[in-house]
């Protein structure tokens, strides 16, 4: 089943294929038109409804400037909610029952989360998007839009992160660096790397998946034997190898690195984009049935804007799906200059294939590790 | 001594129930209100053996996974392993603390006990983060020191391990466990280690024969809380224990319940019952040890606050309270200070000072509101959580009313389940509230988690307190309305302060229990330190702290003042009666 899924074709490769048809494309330029036409509505009620109540995972994932934009572009209200995964379904599944829901949007990694909001009914598709639709624009390879959709579930995605690691040269020569996932697994690197736990939900997990499906699981005992310590907390192993406490930390996203970014040249430390390809991870925009439906719309709408996305482009490590932005660190944009390492599995079939807390204690086990005392 | 009883409102007003019996009643629905019914919420979830947002099918499955699982026990016995020690250092320290300021003529004690409190209002997170960066082994600040120090390579400290968790968990327990025994080493008469001294005994035997006996009540309480804080201690061991390869009852908690999104919670909240059970356990230990004994000091013949010359040995016992704040509370708090001006947290350099990072957390109009709310809530909390729990030690502590146990037992809930869980427990307990979403649910939440403190703290002065003081306000014709502000009101005083700081300052920090809860109306501080630390903004949520820090140090000086003469200090020679 797993080489199945990892052999699927690209959505986009899909999509273009689809849309080479000129039937298609007259299709979906008349639905564009229909839902620009229509979109005009939705902006009037979510303007009565004055307000925008959006649920996030963290600070970053919403940047006030962008909801600070919405609202002067809107004049609508809008406002977040910081809740971690299982928080926010335990919350938004009570209020639901309750009859009241406080919050319209879930922002989150694409993935489990909005696939279990969409299978347990607590969420609801935004419907035809003009900003989605729009054949004009020119989106990042191999994302777009409606990929979540496409999959079945209620979400949009309007933005991705690209992941690598992070090498400390102080520690690590640049030379001797590790280039690529496979070389990660390198006995030479043992006990040199922090890792994001993999027996977790975590992107750590999504790596041994992906990865691990690719090299085998060879690769994988060999990658756990390198592993020195695993970490549950966002961003810090970076900048511990920034610091110098490790050589190596995996998997490192450029959203992190920015901060680090403003450490003056010549930087201890080289983000690598692995030259068999980032791991890429869009981020997802769910609907929930919410209090301001059609303020949600707006929202979602204004996130592929070209306002927003140069709203995100504008932060260091942001992570825009258009081309029509100007990127304010380049460098840091895994996800636009890179090739891909393929596609991440449909979120139902990772669910079913990979169960991170069992898999990696059983690898552990068959790799002779502990991390435990 | 039944005291309620000798007063007017003891007549029966409904057959034999009296008005006194009534109030107490409505005292302890209020506190089931508060503690049972959410803990009853996560015990139902307990049950569920489907996933959240999906229809609830109870059974004991999630309770055969939890018990049939090895790895319970054994994370239950890591924890243990961690927490004995950990308690045991944290009550050595701060009883010493308390001792010594309280009793002794140890130097500057009046600066040191408002730094031991200021440390108390460090708030965890960064508190922590700065210890990852000060401990690490080899490239650690600390270890960097000793080697610029020592002229030589030193890797002596690493905290990323099980040492490390012992002491900083101790180190973090302190200021609230010293806050907590100060008054109760106030509150002992001075005449009695005097008494003890003229009667031929030593400075060691007056300690074991006279000072411990009286605060034995206040030792064990605090024994239990610590015991119990460290058991559903979470950020340390998510932060610290997990890098180090330590795994804990509330790191396996977040393991079953939190870390994937599904959020299929029930072997999670049996975990979490098995805590409550031990917690429990504990309580009934310290009613059995502190039990039918009378710990009462102050009495209707007045008493003094002596304290112990130490001679040559208060600047000895000054080195070593100033040890602790110096490598507890002042790194800590220069780190983050000066990080909270450097581009990126963790890297010092003076050409690259820069104040942008609180330029841009002062310009952001969210944050006015989260200080704002922050403030009104925990001062609101503060008020009326002492209010609560004024009554609830009043009921365990003067009263023989059958239900007093229960009522304590009910108190000590919330402390006793992590607040992670608690915080569904409330989820769950109240969305259906017309309070729900407002400033009012998280007022009540936070009155909620404040009771076991709050309640323990005042409990054990009241214990300390004679009989014959309120007896004697009624043989002279005083109500019990009038003996309260006359007789115990000017006795409880520094309990009541500290107990107002306690509550007031716990929440302000308050995290755990209020993120599923708080909403973007209701945003407070430490959501958003959370907030800008989960998105990797170190440098923001640092700045964010510090601002936490110092919005508790500007509502405690404002208490302060407002109380008047009610400072900790000057209510020990108030304390003759």
């Amino acid at each position: 089943m797993r080489q199945a899924i990892m052999k699927r074709l690209p959505i986009l490769a899909f999509i273009l294929a689809l849309s080479a048809s000129p039937s298609f494309a007259q299709d979906a330029h008349g639905r564009f038109e229909k839902a620009k036409a229509d979109f005009a509505k939705v902006i009037d009620a979510a303007k009565k409804e004055g307000e925008l109540v959006v649920s996030a995972f963290s600070a970053n994932t919403v940047a006030p400037e962008k909801l600070a934009l919405f609202s002067k572009t809107y004049g609508i209200r809008a406002s977040t909610v910081v809740l971690t995964g299982a928080q926010s379904l335990a919350r938004i599944a009570a209020e639901t029952s309750s009859g009241g829901l406080s919050m319209d949007v879930r922002m989150s990694a694409f993935g489990s989360e909005a696939y279990y909001l969409r299978v347990k009914g607590l969420s609801e598709s935004f419907g035809d998007l003009p900003n989605a639709l729009d054949p004009s624009i020119k989106w990042v390879k191999p994302f777009h839009p409606l990929m979540g959709v496409r999959e079945g579930s209620n979400s949009i995605i309007y933005r991705a992160t690209g992941w690598g690691f992070l090498v400390n040269t102080d520690l690590i020569p640049k030379d001797q660096a590790p280039k690529s996932w496979k070389d990660l697994a390198d006995s030479k690197y043992r006990g040199k790397m922090i890792f994001t736990d993999p027996a977790f939900e975590s992107v750590g997990c999504l790596v041994f998946y992906m990865v691990g499906h690719k090299y085998g699981k060879n690769w994988e005992l060999d990658l756990l034997r390198n592993i020195a310590n695993v970490t549950r907390v966002p961003y810090q192993p970076d900048r511990q190898v920034a610091r110098g406490e490790f050589a190596i930390s995996a998997p490192t996203t450029s959203a992190s690195m920015a901060a680090l970014y403003e450490i003056p040249e010549p930087r201890p430390f080289m983000l690598v984009a692995p030259s068999d390809g980032v791991i890429n991870a869009p981020s997802a925009a769910t609907m929930l049935r919410g209090p301001h439906p059609n303020a949600a719309k707006v929202w979602a709408n204004f996130l592929l804007s070209q306002e927003a996305q140069q709203a995100e482009a504008d932060v260091p490590g942001g992570g825009p799906l258009r081309h029509d932005v100007k990127l304010a660190a380049p460098e840091l944009a895994l996800h636009m200059n890179n090739p891909s390492f393929g596609d991440a599995p449909p979120s139902e079939q990772f669910i079913k294939d990979q169960d991170c807390a069992n898999t990696t204690p059983r690898l552990m086990q068959e790799a002779g590790v502990s991390w435990t005392k | 001594m039944t005291s309620l009883a000798i007063y007017p409102g003891a007549k029966p007003v409904l057959g034999r129930v009296t008005l006194a019996d009534a109030a107490r009643l409505v005292l302890l629905a209020a506190v089931i209100f508060l503690t049972l019914y959410p803990l009853l919420m996560v015990a139902l979830a307990s049950f569920n053996t489907s996933a959240i947002g999906t229809k609830a099918v109870y059974g004991l499955a999630p309770w055969r996974t939890v018990l049939g699982d090895p790895a319970t026990w054994s994370i239950f016995w890591n924890t243990f392993v961690i927490a004995v020690p950990r308690t045991l250092l944290a009550i050595f320290l701060a009883a010493s603390f308390a001792w010594l300021l309280a009793r002794t003529n140890v130097p500057c004690r009046g600066a040191i006990i408002a730094a031991l409190t200021f440390l108390f209002f460090l708030p965890d997170l960064p508190w922590i983060i700065a210890w990852m960066m000060m401990g690490a082994a080899r490239v650690g600040l600390l270890n960097k020191w000793l080697s610029v120090l020592l002229g030589m390579r030193v890797d002596l400290i690493n905290v990323f391990s099980m040492t490390g968790l012992i002491v900083l968990g101790a180190a973090r327990a302190v200021p609230v466990l010293f806050l907590f025994l100060y008054p109760a080493f106030m509150a002992m008469d001075g005449s009695l280690e005097e008494a003890a001294r003229v009667g031929g005994a030593n400075r060691w035997k007056t300690f074991w024969r006279i000072n411990f006996p009286l605060v034995r009540p206040a030792l064990f309480a605090v024994l239990i809380l610590a015991f119990v804080r460290s058991m559903e201690s979470f950020e340390l061991e998510q932060l610290i224990g997990v890098q180090a390869g330590i795994y804990v009852v509330t790191t396996r908690i977040y393991d079953l319940g939190f870390s994937t999104a599904e959020a299929k919670f029930g072997p999670a909240m049996a975990t979490s019952l098995l805590l409550v059970a031990a917690t429990l356990l504990l309580v009934l230990l310290q009613f059995r040890v502190v039990g039918k004994k009378t710990y009462e000091t102050v009495s209707g013949r007045g008493f003094k606050a002596q304290r112990l010359d130490l001679g040559g040995w208060r600047w000895a016992a000054f080195a070593y309270v100033m040890a602790f704040l110096v490598i507890m509370g002042v790194l800590p708090f220069v780190v983050l200070l000066l990080n909270s001006f450097m581009p990126v947290y963790g890297y010092f350099t003076l050409n690259l000072l820069t104040t942008r990072h609180w330029a841009r957390v002062l310009a952001d109009p969210a944050v006015m509101l989260s200080i704002k709310n922050t403030l009104l809530m925990s001062v609101a909390a503060a008020f009326a959580a002492v209010t609560l729990c004024g009554a609830i030690a009043y009921v365990i502590a003067r009263t023989r009313w059958p239900l007093r146990r229960p009522l304590e037992m009910a108190a000590w809930v919330p402390w006793a389940v992590p607040g992670l869980v608690m915080s569904l427990g409330y989820l769950w307990a109240y969305v259906s509230l017309p309070i729900y979403g407002t400033v009012w649910l998280l007022i009540m939440v936070f009155v909620a988690r404040g009771l076991p403190i709050a309640t323990q703290q005042l409990s054990t002065t009241f214990v300390q307190i004679g009989a014959e003081l309120e007896e004697s306000a009624r043989v002279h014709g005083a109500s019990w309305l009038q003996t309260v502000p006359r007789v115990w009101l000017p006795l409880l005083r520094p309990a009541f302060f500290s107990a107002w700081i306690l509550i007031f300052v716990l929440s302000v920090r308050s995290l755990d229990s209020v993120l599923v809860l708080a909403t973007a109306d209701t945003r407070m501080l430490s959501v958003d330190i959370f907030a800008a630390a989960n998105g990797g903004q170190m440098e923001m949520s640092v700045v964010l702290a510090l601002i936490q820090t110092l919005v508790i140090i500007g509502g405690c000086v404002v208490a302060r003042l407002l109380m008047g003469r009610l400072s900790l200090e000057r209510a020990s020679s108030a304390g003759a009666v």
